[in-house]
């Protein structure tokens, strides 16, 4: 009986690891402050290209096998990352598109949107996102 | 001295907008993606050495890059056991300069951009094993377009796309597929072997490409399509002749919860420009197919139909009606299972003079394995 419950601690244990959360980044001289799941996936698969003052969306990605990415995909997409993965290679295949750039830390995110005034990616949570603006994300 | 005012003025207006873009830091992008699909198929057709076969079916490989955000370059080398020449291996070579979202411009070779092609031509975009015959038979318009093309698209909710291509093209014939090599040429392999007439392969002819796509909240969408063949080869009497062709399409698709329908219409006219040979031949073929995504798996039917000009310069209408299942547990693998069920119908009086069996069963399995 012990040994069940142990496994089941652990098991939430990992569960709570796991559902490790995110936050949405974009430069500091961008205007948005709030976005709903539903624009921020559309800005992430490219079906949005121009932020409200018609400037260009530059999307930046964290690569397939990053934690914060899985959670992303899962929460904002609706979508496992390998679900996310077809619909580039479909649209890479069919020429309507390619996928964002993937950067394989939270700080290369970071410092990508710095240095890019239309750019949008995303971070861990625990993540110090000084010298960038986190934007709210609603259901 | 106006021309070099011309020209001092767009350098100055290409500096400018190039020192607009470079106040943001531009990465250039490398993709690179490709596929290694494996086949095993079993057709009943009575007068095939063997019936079951296995192995490589096809192989692709897609590298992109884009030095400057506006510009992209794109290759795609495909193998398939039947090439017909080295030309054919590489499907597309191009690069594209976007100007602005409505106006791109490129030049190389494309993979024709009418949507029956771009949708299932690389084997990790279908769900099927085969291709529906419209795109294999090549008759309705070619595999690839080498020349210049200009594209865009506006609005964001309702989109609208323009593709407009003109170049040089080779006929493919019916194109082989799979192992047993029946897939693409259904209704020749009823006939007679394969006799698509290398010559024809290997023609370089002029001719160009329309599409314009409407598409609503990625619901909806609805092509327009048309290519003209200013220049083409008909096959009189086994001799070449030149001639002139025009096809035009229309396709829908639904894409709701997990549930996609596509459907989409072709017809087209070949005419002889010889009038002392002078022959008309119409050609049409459509297809219409449901799947639906549930988690790994996504069952799909879909009922096909063609009637083109085969080798032999037969007509035969040719329907497949198709059901199966792919499963995709991982990215990196997708497994297709599949029954299809090919059935033959000689109008006209033209008999199966070889006396081969008119309908044939086939079952096919297919990995594919991409990164």
């Amino acid at each position: 009986m012990k040994k069940i419950y142990i496994l089941l601690i652990l098991f939430s244990v990992g569960i709570t690891v796991g559902a490790q959360s995110y936050k949405v980044i974009v430069n500091n001289t961008n205007s948005t402050s709030a976005l709903s799941k539903k624009q921020v996936s559309n800005l992430f698969l490219k079906k949005e290209k121009k932020w409200p003052d018609g400037s260009k969306v530059a999307v930046i990605d964290l690569k397939g096998n990053n934690p914060t990415r899985k959670v992303f995909s899962s929460e904002v997409h609706s979508k496992s990352t390998n679900a996310v993965k077809s619909y580039w290679q479909q649209a890479v295949f069919s020429g309507k598109g390619t996928p964002p750039v993937e950067k394989s830390s939270d700080q290369d995110v970071i410092n990508f949107v710095k240095q890019n005034s239309g750019a949008i990616g995303y971070v861990s949570s625990g993540t110090n996102t000084s010298g960038v603006k986190t934007i709210t994300v609603s259901d | 001295m106006k021309t070099k005012k011309l020209i001092t003025s767009i350098v100055m207006l290409f500096i400018v907008l190039v020192s607009t873009y470079a106040q943001d830091e531009w990465e250039p992008k490398v993709h690179l993606t490709g596929y290694v699909n494996t086949v095993v198929e079993y057709a009943n057709l009575d007068h095939l050495d063997t019936k079951l076969g296995m192995g490589l079916s096809d192989a692709g490989f897609l590298a992109s890059y884009s030095p400057i955000e506006n510009l992209e370059l794109k290759a795609t080398l495909v193998y398939t056991h039947h090439i017909p020449n080295i030309q054919s291996l590489v499907v597309e070579a191009y690069g594209t300069y976007a100007i602005s979202d409505n106006f791109k411009v490129g030049a190389g070779k494309f993979l024709t951009p009418l949507s029956p092609v771009n949708t299932y031509f690389y084997a990790p975009l279908n769900i099927s094993v085969t291709l529906p015959m419209i795109v294999s038979h090549h008759f309705l318009l070619p595999q690839s377009i080498s020349g210049f093309q200009v594209s865009g698209e506006f609005g964001d909710k309702v989109n609208f796309k323009y593709n407009l291509t003109y170049g040089n093209y080779t006929n493919l014939g019916h194109a082989l597929g799979g192992i047993l090599e029946v897939q693409g040429q259904e209704d020749i392999t009823n006939v007679l072997p394969h006799i698509d007439l290398p010559e024809l392969e290997t023609q370089y002819l002029l001719g160009g490409s329309a599409r314009f796509e409407a598409s609503f909240q990625d619901v909806f969408s609805l092509g327009l399509n048309y290519f003209d063949g200013t220049q083409s080869t008909a096959i009189v009497a086994e001799e070449l002749v030149p001639a002139k062709k025009y096809s035009w399409g229309v396709d829908g698709h639904l894409n709701l919860s997990g549930l996609k329908i596509n459907g989409e219409y072709w017809k087209g006219q070949q005419q002889t420009t010889d009038l002392a040979q002078n022959l008309t031949s119409k050609y049409k073929g459509y297809y219409a197919e449901a799947m639906y995504q549930a988690g790994i798996f996504t069952p799909f039917v879909r009922y096909d139909f063609i009637e083109d000009i085969n080798g032999s310069g037969l007509q035969a209408p040719t329907t497949a009606k198709s059901l199966g299942v792919a499963i995709r547990p991982i990215f990196e693998t997708l497994f297709k299972i599949e029954y299809r069920k090919v059935n033959v119908d000689y109008a006209g009086g033209i008999t199966n003079f070889y006396d081969f069996q008119d309908n044939y069963n086939h079952w096919l399995f297919s990995t594919v394995i991409s990164f």
